[in-house]
């Protein structure tokens, strides 16, 4: 029986590290605008009359529904027409089980001619390893609540967007500090239209003063985070906003 | 509901009145692999499964079945409790063949949890490592929906084909 004991406890770990996920708003409170398509493998956002030809390939944050994301998505998608936004589904909501996806993915779309990844949180991480194993294949990195794991993109002659929130409780403005040494030069923006030519191998930080962590989606107040002095939708305007100058830029 | 309600309980039931001959324990792990939703066809894997059965025997080669099961499906992860019937033929000393049915009934792990149910039917292949142990490998059709999270995505069930590699520990033997 000790074996058994033993396979109760692995079973019982597999669940506590899995956890619960974080549930969106439901679809049809959303009010999405643009052309939405979803399969078992990803949620797509791109414009009902204008072609795509650059392809935003998203990361969720980890244990949150990848839906969380449509909201803010959908209106980037109405600024810039010419973008798709591919949201990927992870294994269990975690993308650190799932990094490599996005590889696959992108053979499925040859009219898109430059490809940007990012992520939310433990999603941005995992994007950040996605580049670092095919650095070619992306013009662009943007991080949302997030920081690589190590100083894998250090060298990278890509351009990368750092978003950060100043009441975030969990990717807080200590840890963006602390880890700005892992990412390639460092240039903190003094608004969202203030991006140092050429983006290359630079990192722009931007931060949303009163924002949190779970405002970068729709799905709650996550656990360990701070109350945010401004709406969610406030929060959002400013992260397109900023996203829409970067890609501009590109 | 209460149809599946009625079926959970009578199983229950008749595990507990059912003599014992080979009680059986059962480690298994299960390659996902989708066929349709009710949106598109799908292909390639679409999450794991690791599951405990327990199998009790009835009469004339039937056994009852249950246990719990963790899968990692298209939404996240789901808890299930497995009930059903199975039915073993032994073709030789080394080999065996094994037909299941059975019903999953649980709750996909968001917050808050919401239902989830799954029918499935699989057929396995099972050989005697030693007296006490077996290894067998199965596969069969899936079928598993999440109702409520209709609401929240446009995808809330599956039918799945799935591989399933199992270790089996006899109790009694």
């Amino acid at each position: 029986m000790n074996a058994l004991k033993k396979l109760v406890i692995l079973f019982w770990s597999v669940f506590l590290l899995a956890g619960c996920s974080a549930i969106s708003e439901p679809l049809d409170k959303q009010n999405l605008s643009n052309k939405f398509t979803e399969t078992p493998d990803l949620l797509m956002l791109e414009s009902n009359s204008t072609p795509a030809t650059i392809g935003f390939l998203y990361y969720p944050g980890g244990l949150v529904d990848p839906h969380a994301y449509l909201q803010w998505q959908d209106k980037l998608v109405t600024q810039y027409p010419e973008l798709k936004i591919i949201t990927v589904k992870m294994p269990s909501n975690l993308a650190v089980f799932g990094i490599d996806k996005g590889k696959r993915i992108l053979s499925g779309f040859p009219e898109i001619t430059r490809w940007i990844t990012g992520g939310h949180s433990l999603g941005g991480t995992m994007a950040a390893q996605l580049i670092n194993d095919y650095p070619a294949d992306y013009k662009a990195l943007i991080l949302i609540a997030s920081y690589p794991a190590s100083d894998i993109l250090k060298n990278w002659n890509g351009a990368i967007l750092s978003v950060h929130a100043s009441k975030d409780g969990l990717s807080t403005v200590a840890k963006i500090e602390k880890y700005k040494i892992d990412l390639p030069t460092a240039y903190v923006m003094a608004n969202d239209q203030d991006f140092q030519l050429p983006l290359q191998s630079k990192t722009h930080y931007f931060e949303i003063m009163g924002g949190n962590h779970g405002q970068f989606g729709n799905y709650g107040l996550q656990s360990g985070d701070s109350i945010a002095t401004i709406s969610a939708a406030t929060q959002q305007t400013q992260l397109i906003r900023v996203i829409q100058h970067f890609i501009s830029n590109l | 509901m209460k149809r599946i309600i009625s079926f959970i309980s009578v199983g229950f039931l008749l595990i507990g009145l059912s003599g014992i001959k080979a009680q059986q324990l059962s480690v298994y792990v299960n390659s996902l692999n989708g066929i349709v939703t009710e949106n598109s066809f799908v292909g390639g894997s679409r999450g794991i499964s690791l599951g405990i059965d327990y199998l009790h025997p009835i009469k004339n080669n039937f056994n009852w079945l249950g246990g719990i099961e963790f899968n990692s499906v298209s939404w996240g992860n789901n808890m299930v409790a497995n009930i059903g019937l199975n039915y073993s033929q032994i073709i030789s000393d080394s080999w065996s063949w094994s037909v299941t049915a059975q019903t999953q009934q649980g709750i996909a792990l968001f917050k808050p949890a919401f239902y989830s149910w799954g029918l499935s039917g699989t057929a396995a292949i099972e050989y005697n490592l030693t007296a006490a142990t077996s290894l067998s490998l199965g596969t069969g059709l899936r079928f598993y929906n999440c109702p409520e999270y209709k609401k929240y995505s446009s995808i809330s069930y599956y039918v799945d084909f799935p591989i399933e590699i199992s270790y089996h520990i006899r109790l009694n033997n």
